[in-house]
């Protein structure tokens, strides 16, 4: 994840996760694994997460995402291109 | 073959007299009254503002399986959880040998063939009500994919079993306000037909929401007095109703067998169960069915009405339904050398549906541990219908060895328990 932007995203990415999870998850890396790295993780409490980060970054994730997202750096490209999405003029 | 004995031999409270067995004794003993201002939602709508409600604060888990999952359960199944963490710890039943595993992943091990039966009437009415306001606040996607799993019902025995690690059966039972004590019974027949060796067996109750009293309100069955010191009054000539509680009470039954072979304290002896349908009303208790019951579990214990040294009656509050237990024990008494001492704690604790059995065994318990019948709270001027019977007033010294605990519910559901000393 070599732009800077990514990884101050990942950071924040990371930091909610903690929150959510209520436990330090300062180990995942770009390349953990959404499903298996966190200790704990589900399929319901994926989906619950996915909701919990879109209030954070007051975004809308599309409902397919779920599938579709298998490492940090995919869920970290995700909402780096649908905050740009956003961001473009109508 | 004589049958199995079945004794309880752990016990767990959590209701709004306090989070322990003890507490709850306590409360009962020196008059407390867990009735208060209902602070769960805005009641000015109703004309029932009071309830019974458990301090959230006390209800805490230590680490273990299952911690974020818990956190998003219907408050029913947290309580229910918190009750059999109580009556499991207090049961030494818990395997040696797995203090090493990671508290986080790894249930904590008990020997095999256990199994958990809980009564719950309503499940996560809360839930449901907060989840339809969800949607319609924020839309349908925003729904919590938890919404389900929280309310459902069986969720606090699913609950207690998955973090336990209990591997056997595990059944919930829906028996309206009887469901409870109809738990502790399928799991007294459980163990004495040798199918589990023991069992988490309770029922735990948590509806402290709009929906709850609008549907009761329009039963007429809510209390309308509007001083707390004051009701619910069981027994009482001027009672008008009950009022909403919230409580889990969770046990330990085992096999005396099985008991005595690993040294457990045992605290009663579980000796006599019947349940059955009283076919003449609804909503209404049935004196003659409800007699029946009563009846039926002495039978099953063997013995005679003037065995049972005290009631630990439904005593709801409800015209009816307080008018109908007394004439079922009448009858049932009617014949008897002596007769038991009758109390109800719902003056104390309010009225807790599915748990309201378990609870009256929690305190029946009690009651042949310090030789004490507890008062029944709030009763001044008892009901010229039921002179005859000994209603404790006060908290009395009393030999007891014997109580007869009833819960009824909802579809003519009767059921009644014997405890004995162990």
């Amino acid at each position: 994840m070599p732009e800077q932007q990514d990884q101050e995203l990942f950071d924040e990415i990371v930091r909610h996760i903690g929150e959510f999870v209520e436990s330090d998850v300062s180990y995942l890396t770009p390349d953990s694994h959404l499903a298996t790295s966190i200790e704990g993780m589900s399929s319901l409490k994926l989906v619950e997460l996915l909701l919990y980060l879109e209030d954070c970054f007051n975004l809308e994730f599309d409902d397919s995402v779920v599938g579709r997202l298998e490492s940090m750096r995919d869920l970290v490209h995700y909402v780096r291109d649908l905050r740009n999405a956003q961001q473009q003029p109508a | 073959m004589p049958r199995r004995s079945v004794v309880v031999t752990g016990m767990g409270v959590v209701c709004p007299l306090g989070s322990t067995v003890d507490e709850l004794w306590e409360g009962l003993l020196t008059g407390r009254s867990g009735i208060t201002p209902l602070t769960r939602f805005d009641p000015g709508r109703f004309h029932c503002r009071y309830a019974g409600q458990i301090d959230d604060a006390r209800v805490t888990f230590a680490p273990g399986p299952f911690q974020f999952e818990i956190k998003r359960m219907s408050a029913f199944v947290r309580y229910a959880l918190f009750a059999a963490d109580q009556a499991l710890g207090s049961s030494g039943l818990s395997a040696a040998g797995h203090h090493d595993l990671n508290p986080r992943q790894t249930p904590p091990g008990y020997p095999l063939r256990g199994a958990v039966f809980l009564g719950v009437a309503m499940g996560g009415l809360p839930s449901i009500e907060a989840g339809v306001l969800r949607q319609e606040q924020r839309g349908v996607r925003k729904t919590s994919p938890f919404l389900i799993p929280s309310l459902i019902p069986n969720m606090a025995a699913s609950t207690i079993a998955l973090r336990h690690g209990i591997e056997g059966e595990q059944t919930t039972i829906a028996g309206a306000c009887a469901s409870g004590c109809q738990a502790l019974g399928q799991a007294v027949r459980a163990i004495q037909s040798g199918s589990c060796a023991w069992a988490v067996a309770g029922g735990a109750e948590a509806v402290t929401t709009p929906i709850t009293y609008s549907g009761f309100e329009a039963m007429r069955v809510l209390s309308r007095c509007e001083d707390p010191a004051l009701t619910p009054r069981p027994f009482d000539r001027e009672r008008d109703g009950l009022i909403v509680g919230e409580a889990a009470a969770v046990f330990v039954l085992e096999d005396r067998a099985h008991a005595e072979a690993r040294g457990a304290v045992i605290h009663g002896e579980l000796s006599g169960y019947a349940t059955n349908s009283g076919c003449d009303n609804l909503a209404a208790i049935s004196p003659r069915y409800a007699a029946r019951c009563m009846t039926s579990a002495l039978a099953d214990a063997g013995l005679e009405p003037e065995a049972i040294d005290c009631v630990f009656a439904q005593g709801s509050g409800m015209v009816q339904g307080d008018a109908a237990e007394l004439e079922a024990l009448q009858a049932v008494t009617a014949t008897a050398r002596r007769r038991p001492i009758v109390t109800s704690v719902k003056g104390h604790t309010g009225y807790a549906f599915a748990a309201n059995g378990p609870m009256n065994l929690a305190c029946a318990l009690m009651a042949l541990r310090h030789q004490t019948v507890p008062p029944t709270s709030k009763l001044e001027k008892t009901d010229p219908s039921f002179t005859d019977i000994d209603i404790a007033r006060e908290a009395q010294a009393a030999e007891v060895r014997r109580c007869l605990i009833n819960a009824f519910g909802f579809g003519g559901i009767n059921a009644s328990l014997i405890v004995s000393r162990a």
